[in-house]
């Protein structure tokens, strides 16, 4: 029996040496590749700079930049991100001429996980169409993190075809928050706003909004007038006011208020009743919207709103007062002392008056 | 005489079998931890933590700070601080009744006036002076406050918050410029995340340069250097582990980030503790385990918070002490978690751990070395059980501060130079004979002064944020 | 004034493929580089070199790129500046304007826009 002990306690510091061997052993291995690295990086900075300028052609940067293609990722990586326009162009054809492409798209069938992950990043910000129909198998992945992350390429490659079908899977199936939906369905481009309208219109006749995509209706109303918002998709503002109604549920209402307030435009239906709604975030964001346009018709109801127990409904209805072009309304209540003076003054100093 | 030593060879084989089993979980938890980085790593190419700069859907943060009697430091911490990475975010600074010239400072070196900020006092807090917007800086706040402790600074810091995220953060800690960035993004992507915590890392003897540590060096001092090896093997790998079988029960207070309005409802930060960080995560975990709704705690591995430790053996003794006593005070408050089924891995697993083997471990640590202390004694030599005890409680030990290393290599591998490394590894062995003993001896004090409540549960209104 | 009197740029950004791309492609337009990468060097470099332009991100280590425009502001340092930056939203653009910026470009960037306004700027 106390053999079998020496014996175990042998093995453990056996296992202790083993592991100090590793340690050291990986550390050389890694000073070593980051040596090569390094070197391999002040060759492609040269060989990148004199292309991005112009003063080599495609077919020579492709060859001197033709291997160690994870390496050289990381190394593209700050050029990807930051430059956009020719530049970035130049950076595609590059990936196209020099094999990373098709690399990646390889890796993407048949790497390990966090292969695939890496190259469906890489496809996506490359925008290489090629890969479209593989990232569209993984959106039903059981990995989250390859589908993410091929749900986030196919949006950067502005594959709007999908983007019914992406939206689907994100309700369905992800974590997402509302946030990241949006910002998500906003990498599709522009274009996809016309798809929405037409989706609206023919949903909305068949009532099939909800049924379309299994989520109560106002999610997605939400987030689509969100997405109309950001673009100023002004075609889509007579779909959008179509819910601008009382009984329309809150959150719609927000993000409608939230939309105009973004494009900016007048609008002919009356906005009382939301300016005395319960809820302030309504209040709020239409009397912003009030700030933005300028409509002196609500004049009297924003003064009223000036006094409301909310902070953004009195500085947005405030604000709006003064955009209409009577600030002083406001400069009478600070000087006659009245309710309403603190954000009167806070206004007005915000305008530098 | 037969009776007692037959007595002794029982415990001491059940002291074999409490080493075996502590080494062994976190040999697990480090290989746990380390997978879990591994994925991390992979997962860090989706995550575009660059992108809310880009887009509108970012969350806005409230840093909180609280300050005791940091007059000498306040103000080059706060704008450290103030020059972090993230689209928007406000500092919230809590003089908690310094009696120094904290406030002064402030008031001079960011021109401060009163602020027009209208807030609710939804946790009650130790009354609040005045509030100060920054005229120099608009996303400084400043709150002066009569002293409560570092818990209740916290509180009143949350009160006064007016973003859905709440970040806190001690004065003196040194958080690395895209922190922020990498910590909220789970939040902006994932909704079931409610708290995030960041592992420490020592900043002893590193070059700092702006609240940013530039470069890692590795201190020459030795309790630094055994600090370094704790910090790596259960601070960071430890903490990963558990996040990764979703038993986390530490958020440390030097940084996390939570969800304003669960905090509030658990009424935020207990001030009847000195180990209050640890109390909210449990708290937390309670409350959303009786809510039934989805939810994850996150432990982020990446190394973005620094901290500089004690370097004499008075304070970090009674650092630790405390400690110790906070472990006790959370573990009593939350008892109901204790071998709970409706708090999972929770209740059945990493409550008892921590309350057998983090709280009540010093004792029966202390007991076993005694244990086979006398054994040997009595025997006059060395025989199975004490090899055993030998594997067990050193050898196991030693093996896994190793691992540590190792993982930290495959990771993060902060430390370059290969002299420090093996430095490091030296210290691994040396860590096993002695200083974890006397570790061990500090958290039996502490636990002493836990059970004697050396202060009431009244007067837990520390001064000192230490 | 330098002795082949090629106009001098001082770049603060701190991440260092762009600083070097930009470096690389100032300098094919007969255009000197210096580089800073950390927002408290900036005030010192500039009142120590003689710069024509400045070209600065916004979210500069040690201190950012806000209150840098407002000291060079206090401090009378006449110095065109334009930022390039990734903080691309509305109110950080007219923030950086308000506090004396000439010129913003957000990033991603058109290295050929950027070299543009700067030679507006260089031009006045």
């Amino acid at each position: 029996m106390l053999s079998y002990i020496y014996y175990t306690a042998a093995g453990v510091i056996l296992l202790i040496l083993l592991v100090v061997f590793l340690i050291v052993f990986y550390h050389l291995k890694n000073r070593k590749n980051e040596r090569m690295i390094n070197s391999r990086r002040e060759k492609w900075e040269k060989i990148l700079f004199q292309y991005l300028a112009d003063e080599i052609s495609l077919e020579k940067a492709a060859a001197g930049m033709n291997s160690d293609y994870i390496y050289l990722y990381q190394f593209l990586k700050p050029y990807i991100k930051n430059l956009k326009g020719d530049n970035f162009e130049q950076l595609k054809e590059l990936t196209a001429a020099n094999g990373m492409n098709d690399y990646f798209l390889n890796r993407l069938q048949t790497a390990d996980r966090s292969g695939k992950i890496r190259a469906a990043v890489f496809l996506g910000k490359m925008e290489v169409g090629a890969a479209v129909e593989q990232l569209r198998e993984n959106l039903n992945s059981e990995d989250k993190n390859l589908q993410t992350v091929s749900i986030q390429a196919l949006a950067d490659i502005g594959e709007q075809q999908l983007f019914f079908e992406v939206l689907k899977v994100m309700l369905k199936k992800s974590t997402f928050t509302f946030e990241a939906l949006t910002e998500i369905s906003i990498r599709f481009g522009e274009d996809i706003c016309p798809k929405i309208k037409e989706f609206l219109e023919k949903e909305k006749r068949d009532k099939r909004i909800e049924a379309v995509f299994e989520v109560p209706e106002f999610q997605i109303l939400s987030l689509f007038f969100d997405i109309f918002g950001y673009y100023r998709y002004l075609p889509g503002l007579e779909s959008m006011l179509q819910y601008l109604d009382p009984q329309s549920s809150e959150e719609v209402l927000i993000h409608i208020f939230k939309a105009l307030v973004k494009m900016e435009y007048p609008i002919e239906q009356d906005l009382t009743e939301f300016l005395t709604s319960e809820n302030w975030v309504i209040r709020s964001q239409a009397a912003r919207y009030l700030a933005v346009t300028g409509d002196s018709k609500y004049l009297d109801q924003l003064y009223e709103l000036i006094t409301d127990s909310n902070w953004w409904v009195s500085y947005y209805s405030a604000l709006a007062v003064f955009e209409i072009g009577r600030g002083e309304i406001l400069k009478e209540i600070v000087e006659n002392d009245r309710a309403g003076k603190e954000m009167s003054r806070y206004v007005l100093a915000q305008n530098n008056i | 005489m037969d009776n007692f030593y037959y007595f002794l060879l029982i415990f001491d084989y059940f002291a074999v079998f409490y080493f075996f089993l502590v080494n062994g979980t976190y040999i697990f938890l480090n290989f746990k931890a380390f997978f879990s980085i591994k994925n991390y790593w992979s997962s860090i190419e989706i995550l575009d933590f660059e992108n809310p700069f880009q887009s509108e859907f970012y969350k806005p943060v409230s840093i909180i700070i609280p300050a005791y009697n940091e007059e000498l430091t306040i103000v080059d911490n706060i704008i450290s601080i103030l020059a972090l990475k993230y689209p928007e975010f406000e500092v919230v600074v809590v003089n908690d009744g310094s009696k120094d010239g904290t406030i002064a400072e402030l008031k001079d070196k960011f021109n401060l006036v009163e602020s027009s900020r209208n807030y609710r006092k939804d946790i009650n807090t130790q009354p609040v002076k005045m509030v100060y917007d920054s005229l120099d800086y608009p996303s400084l706040v400043v709150v002066d406050k009569e002293n409560g402790g570092k818990a209740d600074a916290l509180n009143a810091g949350i009160n006064v918050a007016q973003f859905p995220l709440v970040c806190n953060v001690d004065a003196d800690s040194l958080i690395d410029d895209q922190a922020l960035l990498k910590i909220v993004e789970p939040f902006s992507r994932d909704w079931r995340v409610i708290a995030a915590g960041g592992t420490i890392r020592v900043a002893n003897d590193c070059d700092i340069r702006g609240g940013q540590v530039k470069k890692v060096n590795l201190s020459k001092k030795p309790i630094v250097r055994f600090q370094v090896l704790e910090y790596l093997r259960a601070f960071l790998f430890g903490r990963v582990g558990w996040a990764a079988v979703e038993s986390l029960l530490i958020i440390s207070g030097a940084f996390g980030v939570f969800k304003r309005k669960h905090l509030l409802k658990v009424n935020g930060y207990s001030t009847k503790t000195v180990g209050e960080d640890m109390e909210l995560v449990l708290k937390l975990n309670k409350h959303m385990r009786k809510s039934d709704r989805d939810y994850k705690v996150l432990f982020y591995p990446d190394p973005v918070c620094w901290t500089q430790v004690p370097e004499d053996y008075g304070t970090l003794s009674s650092q630790r002490r405390r400690w110790q006593r906070g472990l006790g005070q959370s573990l009593m408050m939350n008892k109901e978690l204790f071998f709970n089924k409706d708090y999972g891995l929770l209740g059945m697993f990493s409550y008892p751990f921590y309350f057998f083997v983090e709280l009540l471990g010093p004792i029966i640590e202390t007991l076993g070395y005694l244990s086979i202390f006398l054994t040997v004694i009595i025997r006059g030599g060395v025989n199975e059980v004490v090899i055993l005890f030998f594997i067990t409680a050193i050898l196991m030990g030693v093996l896994l501060s190793i691992i540590s290393l190792f993982f930290e290599e495959m990771t993060f591998h902060k430390y370059s130079k290969l002299s420090d490394k093996l430095t490091l590894v030296f210290y691994a062995f040396l860590e096993n004979f002695g200083y974890r003993q006397l570790h061990t001896i500090w958290r039996l004090r502490g636990l002493f002064d836990y059970f004697s409540k050396k202060e009431s549960w009244g007067s837990q209104k520390r001064k000192r944020f230490d | 004034m330098t002795a082949e009197n090629k106009d001098e740029i001082l770049i603060a950004e701190d991440d260092e493929p762009i600083s070097k791309l930009i470096s690389y492609k100032l300098q094919k337009e007969n255009l000197e580089t210096s580089v800073v990468t950390e927002g408290d060097r900036v005030i010192p470099e500039l009142k120590n070199g003689d710069y024509e332009a400045l070209i600065m991100e916004l979210m500069l280590p040690v201190l950012d790129g806000i209150s840098i425009l407002n000291r060079i502001k206090k401090q009378d340092l006449e110095i065109p500046v334009l930022i390039l930056s990734a903080k691309s939203q509305e109110k950080d653009i007219i923030k950086a304007l308000n506090q004396g910026a000439d010129e913003y470009i957000t990033k991603p960037f058109r290295p050929d826009e950027l070299m543009l306004r700067l030679k507006r700027l260089l031009g006045d």
